[in-house]
């Protein structure tokens, strides 16, 4: 219900928005701003280059906003822009930069989170960020967005494809094997102690 | 133990899986002790994640873009509104967003040929809006990109910018600037946007129609209004080169610049410029946060 609601918001705003309305657009970005923000900073590791990249990505959703047919929510497809925008970015700036760089050093190009390593988590945070991105891809992908993207199942499923019933379950799994991963060696213990 | 009739399998199935779902009384009653536990450590590790990633998201936070950065995304979105109502908008959003296409999947790519390929297309659909120009004349779609860059030349002089583009003698008219060893995407964007401006008349310069063979027999005044006129005229081919020099380092490349940067050196040299650039606009916010940058990464250095 709530989410039926905040989509009749959203189609209202688009509305206004395709009929040339600017401040609507700030009003509909106003809201996501922080949670975009935090995807491009995950991805590109720097503020500011994440900050360009953001500002590039929500210039180019409003030129492409009237071609936007609402199958999917709002967010998702900014999300997908603001990723789109972000992974171009790595790959022109490792592709202007590969005859000097240090082929070791290659700049990661999916959306692994590799923020953490320079922002001094706690050890319980950095712990299991560490963990996370040791799963395979499709397990460290889901508890990503669920997790650091804070995406709700319906938006999860629209991302990658699937039913509600399989991102739950999916979830589930990566969760799993992220417990077991906690509990190897017989440590971890303290993290499923009541 | 009768189980409750709202809990079928799957909804067992989804109360273990779901760490959202509340176990309430009649929950706990139809899972047995293991089903109970596993259920509890789901939702203790869905806690513990969440409050790691709470953590993680409060330190990323603190670099979060403030005030400013929604006043220049309104400032962009008012631009571009202005822009939406030219007649010719959608074309030219469409040649853009086809170029950047173009730029991003096959200029970057690992294969040779695909970037030929992409620079070829390119190439072609820059040259398409040119080839428009000289058959239907200066009202095409070009008027729709930005020209506000009279300042620019002067601001670089202000800023003491010593690589200054040269102007190319052999186009009088034009007198167009090469930049600075551009690479491919930055060329094609600069070529874009010089080739926009490719048939817009310079200010205040007339075109005046002679008959070929007109008898050329000028008096003493009016030898001094071609003596003026022609002294107009260099000042305002020189005029016309700034302005050319604005075409040629638009916002988008000079900001592709600055992030393609190879070193420091480089990266401040492209930041002076977009500094150049804003302060030519006289757009007070990105010109504050660049300088920001420079200070930075003067400091870094």
């Amino acid at each position: 219900m709530e989410t039926d609601q905040k989509r009749a918001t959203e189609r209202a705003l688009i509305e206004r928005i395709k009929a040339g309305d600017g401040d609507a657009y700030m009003e509909l970005v106003g809201e996501y701003r922080i949670r975009l923000y935090r995807k491009a900073c995950s991805i590109i590791n720097d503020a500011e280059d994440a900050e360009d990249v953001l500002q590039d990505a929500l210039l180019t959703a409003y030129r492409a906003l009237p071609r936007f047919r609402g199958e999917s929510g709002i967010y998702t497809w900014l999300y997908r822009i603001v990723v789109n925008k972000c992974r171009d970015y790595l790959r022109s700036s490792r592709n202007t930069r590969q005859e000097s760089m240090d082929p070791t050093q290659a700049v990661i190009s999916d959306d692994r989170i590799s923020v953490e390593k320079n922002l001094e988590l706690s050890d319980d945070a950095g712990y299991l960020m560490t963990k996370i991105n040791g799963l395979d891809d499709k397990y460290r992908q889901i508890l990503v967005y669920r997790y650091y993207d804070e995406l709700s199942y319906e938006e999860i499923a629209e991302l990658i494809h699937v039913n509600i019933g399989t991102v739950k379950s999916r979830l589930f799994k990566a969760r799993e094997l992220l417990k077991r991963s906690i509990l190897r060696n017989g440590r971890g213990e303290e993290y499923f102690t009541f | 133990m009768s189980r409750p009739p709202k809990y079928n399998a799957q909804e067992l199935n989804d109360l273990i899986q779901d760490p959202n779902r509340e176990l309430d009384d009649a929950a706990r009653s139809v899972l047995t002790p293991e089903q109970l536990t596993e259920a509890r450590r789901q939702r203790l590790l869905d806690a513990n994640l969440k409050a790691a990633f709470i953590e993680l998201h409060q330190k990323i936070d603190q670099t979060q873009p403030g005030d400013d950065f929604m006043l220049r995304m309104r400032n962009l979105i008012e631009a571009e509104s202005h822009d939406r109502k030219s007649d010719n908008y959608s074309g030219t959003v469409r040649r853009r967003e086809l170029l950047n296409f173009l730029k991003e999947r096959f200029l970057y790519s690992e294969s040779a040929a695909w970037r030929w390929a992409g620079a070829a297309a390119m190439v072609a659909l820059l040259a398409t809006p040119l080839v428009w120009q000289i058959t239907q004349g200066p009202s095409g779609e070009v008027a729709v990109y930005d020209t506000r860059m009279d300042g620019f030349a002067g601001a670089l002089e202000e800023l003491g910018e010593s690589e200054r583009p040269r102007v190319a003698s052999s186009t009088p008219e034009g007198a167009r600037l090469s930049a600075p060893a551009p690479h491919s995407e930055q060329a094609a964007s600069e070529m874009n946007d010089s080739m926009a401006d490719e048939s817009a008349p310079y200010e205040g310069e007339e075109i005046v129609d002679v008959a070929p063979g007109s008898p050329i027999a000028p008096a003493e005044e009016d030898m001094a209004a071609d003596r003026e006129l022609s002294r107009s005229r260099n000042v305002q081919s020189e005029r016309s080169a700034l302005n050319s020099t604005g075409e040629v380092y638009n916002e988008a490349s000079l900001r592709q610049s600055v992030r393609s940067a190879g070193d420091t050196e480089e990266k401040l040299r492209a930041l002076r410029l977009l500094e150049a650039y804003y302060l030519s606009r006289a757009d007070v916010d990105q010109l504050e946060r660049v300088r920001g940058k420079i200070k930075r990464l003067e400091k870094r250095n």
